[in-house]
């Protein structure tokens, strides 16, 4: 069952007057549970496609499913409702809150949708514990290295319980180890909770470990491939 | 978490709120110790003004006050002493009598106000007595006593053991003179009433002026001038036919003084925490300007705009209270110490005595001033808040992301 699907949406943007199209006419459908990675070269789109999923940027045009919601249809203060409830984000670097602690980093996403304070406790420890990261539950951001901080950012998406995970380039910032790890709990967690992930990247290390292709060029879906059981 | 996120981003960059906080702090201070001192100053003339001219309430025939007319005497004294004694609230009372006249030495003359007293009744109404600089009150066996200021004895030349004549006129209207021995010479706060006042026994200007035992004058001390609304209001029912005056009536500009600085000590405060206001601003939009990607990811998880308002509304009222707190605190340490060892203000003396005031200082500030300041002071922040909040919660989480 396709929970996102999109028909002809675009995304212009206007750079100083010129219009610059980010996405034309893309045309895709995400099935439940999938852990896709979108890949393409630096400014095919990887970021626009995932933020109009996310409902953080507008479409110019065309229609945007995600989950039961029409995306196209929604106001700015329902979309942040949305992505509260909705979607998990893990960004590209600087994720945490940095004067908050990595618990109270993962806590605060269920502080917003007003968690209780002992099942914030218990699901934060429990996300942490997952991503291994039951021994530095009390630093700062700053305390902990670019890999422990993007797991800190990957429990805080699995944290609100959201029916999508969305990663822009999560891996970017990593060395090889950290970002095999990352994609050890990404694709643990994609099993365990059964979330819908969709990653961008344009490492090839990560590319290998989708189970779903979807190859961005010049704001296009370029191709789309899905791996078999023995690929 | 909101409140502990806010209080972080406080303390995030030191050195920026510790400029901002000592700016605050310092200027809560220099706004209290003004209010203080004014304030001080202000309470110190009064105290002066009833211990030494006023007292709490005084009783007069009805017009005696306006040209102190010798046969406006108070009819049957005894019984109004008695009705004021019988009023609680009341300590101490003073009959006096009063007499316009002219004050001469062999060496110059001036107009004076003449007391006829009783020195044990004076002594526990005015503070004259505590006042002497030279000689002592009336204990000394002299015939006709007088005691007069320091300034008026300058002017006469005159000191302890001279004599001295004032004329005045008597009941019948011709001028009657009376040879007076100086026995003491007070020094008030007020170079103005020991000019022109001069305090002798009742007995003595009964028999030289012919009063026929008459008073003009009855001084009313009470345990405290809280009390002062209460005594006036029942004195004025049981004593209609007399004038009863209150020393806001007796000395109206005083009271007015005194009256509108409360207000005016609020509008010195709201004038400082104005100027505040762009400097917590601008540091608050610092701040903001400076987590901007941050911010970006925030909104991006789904913090609404009302709790990003909220979270820069906290900030900004954490460091404001937090700088007022500082300021409020030296002014408490500030009053506790200048309170008690006074403030010297001996430079300007000169200027300061002519208008009743002391060259000693003490400031003092009521208790109920602090939380009315705390208060402004909140408002001050959510003033001071509004362009950062604004700022925080139009940005674009995109773009922020994007570009930070
Ligand atoms: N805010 C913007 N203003 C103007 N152009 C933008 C903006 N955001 C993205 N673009 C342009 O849109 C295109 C797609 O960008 P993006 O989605 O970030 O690509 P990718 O993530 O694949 O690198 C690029 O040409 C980029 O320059
Ligand atoms: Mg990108």
């Amino acid at each position: 069952m396709a929970v996102i699907m999109s028909e002809k949406i675009c995304k212009t943007y206007n750079d100083g007057g010129v219009p610059v199209k980010a996405l034309k006419d893309v045309d895709m459908e995400i099935e439940d549970g999938e852990f896709t990675a979108i890949v393409g070269p630096s400014g095919s789109g990887k970021t626009t496609l995932l933020n109009v999923i996310g409902g953080l940027d507008t479409l110019t045009s065309g229609k945007l499913r995600v989950g039961d919601k029409e995306i196209s249809e929604m106001t700015p203060n329902d979309l942040i409702e949305f992505r509260l409830n909705n979607i998990g984000f893990v960004f590209q670097a600087y994720n945490l809150i940095p004067v908050l602690t990595a618990i109270e980093n993962v806590e605060f996403i269920m502080l917003l949708q007003k968690v209780s304070k002992e099942e914030r406790r218990g699901r934060a420890r429990e996300l942490l514990k997952s991503v291994g990261l039951e021994d530095m539950i009390n630093r700062k951001p700053i305390e902990l290295s670019g890999g422990q901080q993007q797991r800190v950012a990957v429990a805080r998406a699995l944290a609100s319980r959201p029916r999508f995970v969305l990663a822009d380039e999560p891996t970017a910032n990593l060395d090889t180890a950290s970002a095999e790890n990352l994609l050890d709990i990404m694709e643990r967690m994609n099993d365990e909770h059964k979330m819908t992930f969709i990653f961008s990247t344009h490492d090839q290390r990560v590319v290998r470990r989708a189970r779903r292709v979807i190859t961005l060029k010049d704001g296009q879906v370029d191709t789309d491939e899905r791996k078999g059981e023995n690929g | 978490m909101i409140w502990s996120i806010a209080w972080r981003n406080v303390w995030r960059n030191k050195k920026r709120s510790a400029i901002i906080l000592t700016a605050v702090a310092f200027g809560i201070w220099a706004g209290l110790m003004s209010n203080a001192i004014m304030l001080g100053a202000s309470r110190q003339m009064v105290k002066s003004a009833i211990e030494t001219r006023t007292s709490h309430i005084q009783v007069h025939r009805e017009g005696f006050r306006d040209h102190h007319e010798i046969d406006l005497m108070i009819q049957e004294p005894d019984s109004v002493t008695s009705v004021i004694k019988s009023i609680e609230g009341v300590k101490a009372i003073s009959v006096r009598s009063v007499l316009t006249g002219m004050c001469r030495s062999p060496e110059s003359g001036t107009g004076v106000t003449l007391f006829g007293i009783k020195p044990e009744d004076e002594a526990r109404v005015s503070a004259i007595e505590d006042k002497l600089v030279d000689g002592s009150f009336f204990k000394d066996e002299y015939r006709n006593p007088i005691i007069v200021g320091d300034d008026l004895a300058k002017k006469l030349d005159v000191g302890v053991g001279n004599k001295i004549v004032v004329n005045a006129q008597d009941l019948e209207g011709s001028i009657a003179g009376g040879a007076f021995r100086v026995v003491g010479i007070f020094n008030t706060v007020s170079s103005e009433f020991d000019k022109s006042n001069v305090f002798a026994l009742r007995n003595d200007i009964d028999e030289i002026y012919e009063l026929g035992g008459g008073v003009h004058e009855i001084a009313v001390i009470l345990n405290s001038n809280d009390m002062l609304k209460t005594v006036d209001e029942k004195l004025k029912n049981s004593l209609s036919n007399l004038d009863v005056a209150t020393w806001e009536e007796i000395e109206p500009q005083m009271s007015i003084l005194t009256g509108t600085q409360k207000q005016m000590s609020y509008i010195f405060i709201g004038i400082i925490l104005l100027a505040l206001v762009f400097g917590i601003t601008n540091t608050m939009l610092m701040g903001v300007l400076e987590r901007i990607r941050e911010l970006g990811v925030v909104l991006s998880l789904g913090m609404n705009h009302f709790r990003i308002f909220y979270m820069i509304l906290l900030e900004t009222i954490f460091l404001s209270i937090i700088g007022a707190g500082g300021g409020m605190l030296a002014t408490v340490g500030t009053i506790a110490v200048a309170g008690k060892t006074g403030i010297d203000l001996s430079i300007v003396s000169a200027g300061l005595e002519a208008f009743g005031m002391s060259t000693m200082l003490y400031p003092y500030l009521p208790a109920g001033e602090y939380p009315v300041v705390a208060l402004m002071v909140v408002v001050t922040a959510v003033v001071a808040s509004i362009y950062p909040g604004i700022k925080a919660i139009r940005l674009n989480p995109v773009e922020a992301i994007r570009t930070y």
